[in-house]
Parts: structure tokens; sequence; C-alpha cells
């Protein structure tokens, strides 16, 4: 386990998440789609994926979510996240590394809690960017 | 210029039931590689507030409706995609719940950037414990265009 943050106290605008490294294979997507029931081919099967005139088979949008969602729910091990939102930029490809990151942009008190907004991207390692999100987590005070 | 059906706006479309079990919310989280043990270790989750495992986050995108959108006779937009989703968390989701969930269409409206003109549409999934708690609210937005 990386850098972790527990505190609102802690956080300061500007700063950076510890980043996941990740390269889901289609035995992972697989796995995936069958538990969250998003079986389909385009998900799965290369060939059915290119059928559909995409390269290959791709990762869920609901997957990169988890994906970035586990990043901030590791960088902030107290943290309960209130809201998180993606936009799909470009289809993720399997068996490609990628990388999740984030920053802090805002920090508030809000219905009497303590909110850390944060910025978040899927990147490959070349800086393609597949998705763009943001996250709400609210973290305790220290005592 | 936009035209639509409008008396779809904020109309259930769709109702659907799931029960959750330990099993699946440990094997979604496995599948992601969660390493929170909150989400997959019965033991350490009761040492902790929650008093017991809960879901992560996104594994309220799981329960699924099954009906396609209504025919809301948009006035163009022959292609789709997804333009991206928002999650909102207010409860959390734990082994024996009953989820229902209840879909809507929350809002439909234009943009114009300079590739032409799009259609959002905003399908919201509101998601209920048996105990009448919102655990989270899914805003998907479908894209449309020529």
């Amino acid at each position: 386990m990386g850098e972790q943050v527990e505190y609102f106290d802690e956080v300061e605008i500007g700063d950076e998440l510890e980043e996941l490294e990740i390269c889901p294979s289609t035995e992972d997507v697989v796995r995936y789609v069958n538990v969250a029931r998003m079986a389909s081919g385009r998900f799965t099967d290369h060939e059915y994926a290119r059928n559909e005139g995409l390269p290959g088979a791709i990762i869920p949008g609901n997957m990169s979510l988890g994906f970035l969602s586990r990043m901030v729910a590791e960088f902030f091990p107290l943290g309960t996240i209130k809201n998180l939102t993606a936009n799909f930029r470009a289809t993720v490809p399997h068996n490609t590394p990628l990388i999740c990151s984030g920053v802090v942009t805002e920090k508030a008190e809000e219905d009497g809690e303590n909110r850390v907004y944060c910025d978040l991207m899927l990147t490959n390692e070349d800086g393609d960017r597949y998705v763009q999100g943001t996250a709400q987590v609210a973290l305790p005070k220290r005592d | 210029m936009l035209e639509y059906d409008e008396s779809w706006i904020g109309k259930e479309f769709d109702r659907y039931t799931y029960e959750v079990t330990r099993e699946e919310i440990v094997e979604f989280a496995t599948s992601l590689g969660e390493t929170n043990p909150l989400f997959t270790d019965e033991e350490y989750a009761r040492s902790t507030p929650y008093g017991g495992i809960i879901a992560p986050p996104t594994f309220c995108v799981s329960f699924r409706s099954h009906a396609n959108m209504p025919e809301l006779k948009l006035s163009y937009g022959k292609r789709g995609f997804d333009g991206g989703k928002e999650c909102r968390f207010y409860e959390p989701i734990r082994p024996g719940d009953t989820i229902t969930g209840v879909d809507r269409v929350a809002e439909v409206y234009e943009k114009t950037g300079r590739s032409g003109s799009m259609i959002f549409i905003v399908r919201e999934s509101e998601l209920t414990n048996q105990h009448g708690q919102t655990v989270a609210v899914v805003r998907q937005s479908l894209i449309r265009r020529d």
C-alpha cells in the first residue's frame, strides 16, 4: 500500500492521490462482467467486438469507474465516497497498462461533513485520456 | 432543433428488485482488486463502525434494469453512445439487502458544439433498500446525434 491520507486536516488543495497502476486482462474483465451483470460480447469477445467496429473487446465504463473508486478509497482509507462522476472519452482496451490518478481540487464543510473534491483520470502509459471524472469524499477531522 | 415526447420526463418506466448476497459482494470487490478488507473479510468488517461487510461504492451499478428507454420520439439522433455517469451514495449496501431500483427519464437537453448538435438523455436509477432508505442514485447520460 502506498501513500495514504486519513484526516481532513492533512489534505491540501493540489495534493496528488497515490496512483493506481493496473493491467486488466480479458479474464479479469470476464470475471467483472459476470458479477456486474454486464455480459456482452463487446466486453469479452474480441471477434464480436471487431464486428461491432471496435478494435477489440473493451473494458466496460462501469469497471473503469470501479478502478477510479478503488484508487480514491485506497488513498483515503477513513473516507466515505459520497459522489463519483465519469465521462467516457475513448474505449479502453484489454491487456493495456492503465494508470488511475487524481488531484485534490477543493475542500469544504458541507451538510455537517468535511468534504474533499478530486479530479480523476484513467490514462494509458502515454497519457492518452480514456476516462475523466470527479469524486467527493467525506473525511473525519483529527480529534 | 430538439423535439421529443416530454410526457416521459420524471415518469417511472421500470422497476426491478435484487437480493444482495455476501458472495457477490466479495466477488465484485475481488474482480476490481479491492484491497480494503471491509469489502471481503467479515471478521475485520465486524470490528469497524459498519459492523459487517459492505459493498464497494460502485456495486450499485450492477443492479440493472432490463427495460429499454421509452420511445422519446426524438427529432434527430440516429446514433447513440454512452456520455458518462454520476453516482451519488447515501447508505451502504449490505449482504441480505433487498434493493429496488426505479428508473426514470430525468432530463433531455441539447448541446451544440464544433461537431454539431447532440441530444443528452439522462436516465436516473434510484436504488432503495428494504428499509425504505435510498442507498444510491445513478444518473447515466446517453448521447444521440446524427
